[in-house]
């Protein structure tokens, strides 16, 4: 547990001392936005505004992740790999992307319905969009931080990641798409909540599949 | 020529289930009527069956006003052995409704047309209205004759139910064995392993092209479209991408050992997340495949023994199929390896 | 072998305008396939399998002329 957070710690000290990487995932976002602004101005349609920011979340999921494991040097990997087990290191891997998607995925809301409106979705409807939101950022990352790291070990490198993670995204946007739909059709929360249950169970089992399959990734 | 008794089932099984599914007459059924629009009063239209032997001694044409009661019609003429001119009136204050068509005769059983006729001149209440309702009882009678069972557009394709489906089933028994061999390798870390899960990756693929490219044709000429979105159809495509992916990250690792390590972890990655879609998208969207969604199901007829006595034999024949055609895959796969790095494997 | 290749793909070439004019009401493909109960579909579905797989031999008949040459050499 200690050694988890102290991971956790070493992690976020990691990234944030490479400001450019995360300043190179948020540019990616809001210059994203930025193009869909100059392109469309301002979607009233909710099913294109819904479809568009997904899009752009995906994206930027992708861009983020596959990162997540090419910052590290060979030598710091060496270093880790005789001190820490492998499970508490993308234990730390997880909870570091789940965190920093989570924080990317609502400053890409604000920024989206800043630029492009809400979209017809209004204050009331707003709570259960963002939960939408920080839920499906979780799963982009619990889904993508293993695809990510196969794809460090691939001798094409990074690119991998859209190569074997799209596919794999599809059952997760297909929830994340229903859940979001039915709250722009307003219908209630009690009726909707089905589709956050489903992407909590995709959640959880997706951190134990990845608990449990990372350590091979890691014997080198 | 070990085991060689399950290849002579397999072409015997194949032999089978190509006379038989191409040989059995299918079954009576109405196919449609020559105008659907009613107006109030005295109605003559055309009704065309397929494969009946509509004859005048016996032939009784109802509609289906509701569940219990049927209104009667007159037959004008079998004009021939599967075209019969009907006549019939409508009361004056009928409501809109639709209705159905029920024809009866001795060698043909009963044949039933949902929704054949509907009326859109009336009231929309249905009180009052004084239907002339048949008193003869209808029963329903049984074809007994030896045939697969009609159904409406599907008609004579129904037969691709012992080709196209089956596709499936294979393609999902090949990578089960792939899955099975990924656990194994990462547990045991055996390179033959490996090999197995290539073998019935790459073959698996072979059966889901197949399912695709059938799916898109039948498609095409029940609903209409190459393609629709299905959750059938979607799921299918998503595990053909998936198992593309796996045969691309294996290329792109040039060591061995490593390759074999990463491709199982992708392998079993890939195949929980396939589950998981495949569990969760016929729940999510209205499909159009027989059975599911409120469509005209199979499951009627599934349990039609003439069905059942050739579909799952087809579903054995070519699983057994595919799983020859992956033990040479696997087999070149052992020599290459023996030969090109001296491995015995 | 080699003169197939540009040969088929011309034939998918030629078929292209036969494959679009599928929007119409019914168009030559529908009236070719709903012919006697829509068997001609069953057969597309057979014939399909049954050149799919023969493909796919093949190409494990290349891969093992191709390991034959080696082993002989």
């Amino acid at each position: 547990m200690k050694a988890l957070m102290y991971l956790i710690k070493h992690e976020f000290r990691m990234e944030f001392r490479q400001k450019y990487a995360i300043a190179s995932i948020l540019l990616f976002t809001i210059s994203t936005i930025y193009v869909v602004y100059q392109a469309m101005r301002k979607i009233d349609d909710s099913k294109v505004w819904n479809a568009m920011l997904w899009i752009i979340l995906l994206f930027s999921a992708f861009n983020a992740i596959s990162k997540s494991f090419s910052t590290e040097q060979r030598s710091l990997r060496m270093y880790l790999y005789t001190t820490v087990k492998p499970q508490q290191f993308v234990l730390a891997k997880l909870i570091y992307n789940m965190l920093f998607m989570v924080i990317l995925g609502i400053l890409a809301l604000g920024v989206f319905s800043l630029f492009l409106g809400d979209g017809g979705l209004g204050p009331l409807k707003l709570g259960s969009y963002l939960l939408g939101v920080v839920m499906g950022s979780m799963g982009f990352a619990c889904l993508l931080t293993l695809i990510a790291g196969i794809a460090a070990q691939t001798d094409s490198g990074i690119g991998m990641t859209a190569v074997l993670g799209l596919p794999i995204t599809i059952p997760l946007i297909l929830i994340i798409m229903r859940f979001t739909t039915q709250i722009m059709k307003g219908i209630p929360f009690s009726d909707n909540a089905e589709n956050l249950l489903y992407l909590g169970v995709l959640n959880v089992g997706l951190i134990g599949l990845t608990y449990l399959l990372f350590p091979y990734l890691w014997r080198d | 020529m070990r085991h060689l008794w399950w290849k002579v089932l397999c072409g015997l099984l194949l032999a089978y289930i190509t006379v038989f599914s191409l040989t059995v007459p299918l079954g009576p059924g109405v196919i449609g009527v020559d105008q659907a629009a009613l107006t109030s009063g005295e109605n003559t239209r055309l009704i065309q069956t397929y494969n009946a032997h509509l004859d005048a001694a016996d032939l009784q044409v109802f509609l289906g006003v509701d569940d219990s009661s049927y209104l009667c019609t007159e037959i004008l003429e079998i004009v021939e052995h599967d075209l019969v001119k009907v006549s019939f009136t409508l009361p004056e204050n009928a409501p809109n409704k639709s209705f159905n068509v029920l024809m009866n005769n001795a060698t043909d059983g009963t044949m039933f047309f949902p929704n054949a006729f509907r009326y859109a001149e009336g009231s929309s209440s249905s009180e009052n209205t004084a239907w002339d309702i048949c008193t003869v009882s209808v029963e329903n009678q049984f074809n007994t004759a030896f045939s697969i069972p009609f159904q409406p557009i599907i008609y004579e394709s129904i037969r691709n139910l012992m080709f196209h489906v089956p596709m499936w089933f294979t393609m999902f028994f090949l990578m089960g064995i792939g899955l099975v061999a990924s656990i194994r390798y990462l547990a045991k870390g055996d390179v033959s392993m490996d090999l197995k899960a290539l073998a019935s990756v790459q073959v698996g693929l072979v059966f889901c092209v197949l399912g695709l490219i059938t799916g898109s044709v039948w498609a095409r000429f029940t609903w209409g479209a190459w393609w629709v979105n299905d959750p059938q159809l979607n799921g299918a495509l998503v595990t053909f991408l998936i198992y593309v992916a796996y045969i691309i990250l294996r290329n792109s690792i040039e060591d061995d050992q490593k390759r074999a390590r990463i491709a199982a972890v992708f392998n079993i990655f890939a195949f929980v997340i396939l589950f998981v879609l495949l569990m969760v998208l016929p729940r999510f969207s209205e499909s159009l495949h027989p059975g599911k969604g409120g469509n005209p199901a199979f499951n009627k007829y599934d349990l039609d023994n003439t069905l059942r006595m050739v579909f799952y034999p087809a579903v054995i024949a070519w699983i057994l199929l595919g799983y020859w055609i992956y033990q040479l895959r696997l087999r070149l796969h052992r020599i290459e390896k023996k030969y090109y790095y001296h491995e015995n494997v | 072998m080699k003169t197939f290749k540009p040969l088929f793909l011309f034939s998918i070439v030629m078929m292209t305008p036969f494959f679009l004019s599928a929007q119409g009401a019914k168009s030559v493909l529908e009236e070719t396939f709903f012919s006697s109960g829509k068997m001609p579909v069953v057969l597309s579905v057979v014939l399909i399998i049954l050149l799919g797989l023969v493909i796919y031999i093949a190409l494990l008949n290349k891969k093992v002329n191709k390991l034959e040459k080696d082993i002989n050499k």
